[in-house]
């Protein structure tokens, strides 16, 4: 088929051999025709005119080679570009690794190389992020609702189920219920927050109040591990009170599920700081704080993506980056986690 | 005929009692539950149950693990793995752990009480979806390990030291033994089956 085949002429080498040859040939074809031009007034023999064809079929065939040889020459980098991308793409490796910046690249090679590596990284990251949303939705909502259907299945059917069974038990799927639609509610706004941001109405605010009133909210969760909440200190900041305490909700929670046995909250002017007695992060604050970001856990020898990341993690840093602040890790070790937000100067 | 007795290991507490409520009617007896590994292991040195059902994926010890610990230490117990994996490597992990059934969690009760019984029967016959992984030859390995770093079969030959025609022939051979029909299904199969 004619249509399948690629066009020569659109090949940038035999575009650049083309010129390369033409524009060596053309000084000889300007003095053949200069000479044509003076020897048809001389009546030169017939041995000059063949002479002149030889050396104008020698200048094609050099110019031919000199074009073939310098596009080789000077595409060659495009051509190892070319290569390396076409390996790239063959590459199953996950992440797939950039392009190899080479000392020997050309400026405008290695600028390439850059950017593309730079949306590879993108590319790369938004696949783990969808890997990651995708094993949420397996083991972290799956699982769930097939224990629900288990316990809606005995509810129903089970007549030696008593009422304070039956209670117990629905108990149990409300407080599911309610812990599925806090997870998804989270991948609602780190979605929101990836996409467009968090949007602030700042306002004066008793930053003892709004902690003291949280730590209030989550004493049952607190209670049911055994560790004990320690509020300490008193500070007013200009914020968002609803954001911030959603962000300060998702890290206490946190603090409380991994603390084993007490969790710390001190005000400072413009700084809260949250301490545990749990195991320590473990991976770094920053790594944690993604969305979407399941850590991977090994099964067998292989990696898998199991399980919701940092999602509460990743919405409390955007609410306080919101705010002009940052939070950042004080301390990390088998002894307990420090955590410090700090406010930004707005606040 | 008494009843089975069964330890349920999984990390999602309520997983754990939907499933003991839907066993129980099934009549089974569900002696203990777990919520990691550790534990399984723990629950199953102190009650000793018939049957085991773990989760795969479960803090301080997988339940791969888990089966192999149990499964040494305590032969008689039947395990039984219950998850939401799927990936024949893992499967492949855990027959070779030591258990004897593979079912996913989705199972309806119903069904999950009779493959247990139709298990306790005859321990001796496997549940698991069947999955074989293709022996590969040390070249075979070589040839698949290169191909997943993105070479061309002129870099491989070139690596290994072969002519391309050879690294041609073993790549045909890996083709067959994994059941495809190019390069990227051979990768796609091969990291499916742990193989990569």
């Amino acid at each position: 088929m004619a249509g399948a085949r690629p066009n020569q002429l659109r090949s940038l080498r035999v575009q650049v051999a083309l010129v390369v040859a033409l524009l060596s040939f053309l000084p000889n074809a300007v003095l053949a025709v200069i000479m044509v031009g003076f020897w048809r007034e001389l009546q030169v023999p017939l041995q000059l005119w063949l002479a002149l064809a030889v050396w104008l079929l020698a200048a094609v065939a050099v110019s031919g080679g000199m074009g073939y040889l310098l596009s080789r020459q000077l595409l060659a980098p495009l051509t190892r570009l070319a290569e390396q991308i076409e390996s790239l793409q063959r590459s199953t490796r996950n992440p797939r690794p950039g392009l190899p910046l080479l000392l020997t690249d050309p400026v405008e090679i290695a600028a390439f190389k850059q950017t593309f590596n730079q949306l590879l990284a993108q590319v790369n990251l938004e696949q783990a992020r969808r890997n990651s949303f995708m094993a949420t939705l397996m083991h972290d909502l799956k699982t769930p609702l097939i224990a629900a259907n288990h316990l809606l299945a005995a509810i129903r059917d089970n007549d030696r189920l008593s009422r304070q069974e039956r209670v117990m038990l629905v108990g149990q799927l409300l407080e599911e219920n309610r812990r599925l639609t806090e997870l998804v509610q989270k991948l609602v706004d780190a979605h929101k927050y990836e996409r467009d941001g968090v949007t602030l109405n700042r306002e004066p605010c008793d930053l003892g109040a709004l902690v003291r009133g949280l730590a209030e909210r989550v004493q049952p969760l607190a209670a049911e591990r055994g560790v004990v909440i320690e509020v300490r200190g008193s500070a007013s900041a200009t914020v968002d009170a609803r954001e911030l305490e959603r962000a300060l909700a998702n890290l206490l929670t946190n603090a409380l599920r991994y603390a084993r046995s007490r969790v710390g909250l001190e005000l400072y002017a413009g700084l809260i700081r949250l301490a545990d007695d749990g195991p320590g992060l473990p991976a770094p604050l920053l790594e944690l704080a993604q969305p979407f970001n399941a850590q991977p856990v090994e099964i067998a020898g292989q990696r898998y993506t199991a399980g919701t990341g940092g999602l509460g993690l990743y919405i409390a840093r955007r609410i306080i980056e919101a705010h002009g602040g940052r939070l950042v890790t004080e301390a990390s070790s088998e002894r307990g986690t420090v955590l410090l937000i700090y406010l930004g100067q707005g606040a | 005929m008494d009843r089975l007795t069964i330890m349920i290991a999984d990390d999602h507490p309520l997983f754990r009692v939907g499933l003991k409520y839907a066993l129980e009617a099934q009549g089974f007896a569900v002696a203990a539950e777990a919520g990691n590994g550790l534990e399984a292991v723990a629950q199953c040195r102190a009650i000793r149950p018939q049957v085991a059902l773990l989760d795969i994926k479960m803090p301080m010890l997988d339940g791969i693990e888990a089966c192999r610990l149990i499964r040494a230490e305590l032969p008689e117990v039947i395990v039984v793995m219950l998850t939401t994996f799927e990936e024949p490597a893992i499967i492949a992990a855990a027959r070779q752990a030591g258990a004897v059934g593979f079912l996913s969690k989705e199972t309806e009760p119903s069904e999950l009480a009779r493959i247990i019984r139709t298990i306790a029967a005859a321990p001796s016959r496997y549940w698991l979806p069947e999955v074989t992984i293709p022996q590969l030859t040390t070249r075979e390995q070589q040839v698949l390990a290169l191909l997943a770093q993105g070479l061309a079969n002129k870099a491989i030959a070139r690596q290994l030291d072969l002519s391309t025609e050879t690294v041609k022939d073993y790549l045909n051979g890996i083709y067959r033994k994994l059941e495809v029909s190019d390069r990227l299904q051979a990768l796609n199969r091969a990291r499916e089956l742990g193989l990569v």
